[in-house]
């Protein structure tokens, strides 16, 4: 488990949905795996607020990119698994390239080559 | 509208449970860390925001004999001593929260008990208004039938007779409705079924006898009328 870390990024807008849905292409899982693989992926560069996860899993789940199951977890407890969707698969190419063209944008106007 | 806040209300529900679960992982992680008890909650309440939520809180049920509410500040004190990072909240007697849990039913009890009796009197008034002006209508009538040798008793029995049949006709239509509409009741009752029998007929009964109560008063008017006067009566 890493130190808190002073120089950790806030996330920007909308972000975090188009994260979730990359992250569950590893396959199904649950919101506290979801944290830990964001911050794992970007070397704990990214500060997830980890209470804003479930509000966004549901947002995505109403619009039909995620499925979700509850399963019993090793300690019994009830968990609950998020799976991609056949919709959510299209929605994360469609981010995807959405995210390279801004991200592109963006570097080029602060470093113009 | 009914359906929306139902499934707003199981939408947080499921959201407050997963936060549960995750805010434990992230205890669990900082133990293993080796942070103290203490340590490793405020850490984790830190990386979920802080964010306030419904955290699911064990409970702790205690048999006593003798006063149980002067056993809450011994009962505060031992779970101090056991673990410093717990509270003891909301103490209360099993009575208060079984009270607590009825308050809405009885309630909804009680009103729909009030609206009964409402009805039932207005329908006692209504009976009693219509047979007191039938009788007063038919003030000559009663004079001949009395001429002609009718008995105080059969005025009465005559006058009431007329109140139990229009008791009976909506009698009729009031069973007719209770049977048609009660199952929208059933959510409200417990261990009696929405068409329980013995509930129709203590009813009905109920109703009867009201419906005879509702048209004495009439009838004893009618019964001691002078039929030279009523006779005069036009």
């Amino acid at each position: 488990m890493p130190k808190e870390q002073p120089d950790r990024l806030e996330l920007l807008q909308g972000t975090l949905e188009m994260m979730i849905l990359r992250t569950l292409l590893f396959g199904a899982t649950n919101g506290y795996q979801i944290a830990k693989v964001i911050e794992r992926m970007s070397d704990d560069v990214l500060q997830v607020d980890h209470s804003s996860i479930y509000p966004a899993l549901h947002r995505l789940e109403k619009k039909g990119w995620l499925s979700s199951k509850w399963k019993n977890s090793d300690t019994n407890r009830r968990a609950k698994f998020y799976q991609l969707t056949k919709l959510g698969r299209k929605q994360l190419l469609t981010e995807q390239s959405k995210w390279d063209r801004l991200s592109g944008a963006i570097a080029r106007v602060m470093r113009p080559a | 509208m009914f359906g929306w806040f139902h499934h707003k209300k199981t939408r947080d529900q499921e959201i407050d449970e997963e936060l549960n679960y995750h805010l434990d992982l992230l205890v669990r992680e900082r133990l293993e860390a080796g942070d103290s008890p203490t340590q490793a909650k405020l850490s984790a309440r830190k990386r979920l925001g802080n964010k306030t939520f419904d955290e699911s809180t064990p409970d702790l049920v205690v048999r006593a004999s003798g006063d149980p509410a002067a056993l809450a500040g011994t009962l505060r004190k031992t779970v101090r001593t056991l673990d410093r990072t717990t509270i003891l909240s909301s103490v209360s007697t099993v009575e208060q929260q079984l009270a607590e849990q009825l308050s809405p039913r009885r309630f909804e009890t009680w009103l729909l008990s009030l609206f009964s009796l409402v009805a039932l009197a207005l329908a006692s008034l209504g009976i009693y208004g219509v047979i007191h002006y039938g009788v007063t209508q038919r003030t000559n009538e009663i004079g001949i039938r009395m001429a002609l040798g009718a008995m105080p008793s059969d005025i009465q029995h005559l006058v009431i007779g007329e109140g139990l049949f229009l008791g009976a006709i909506g009698l009729g239509f009031g069973l007719a409705g209770a049977f048609g509409l009660t199952r929208f009741l059933s959510s409200l009752l417990y261990g009696v079924k929405s068409s329980d029998p013995l509930t129709f007929i203590c009813v009905s009964v109920l109703l009867l006898s009201m419906a005879v109560v509702a048209s004495s008063v009439p009838a004893r008017r009618a019964a001691r009328l002078d039929p030279m006067s009523a006779l005069r009566q036009e």
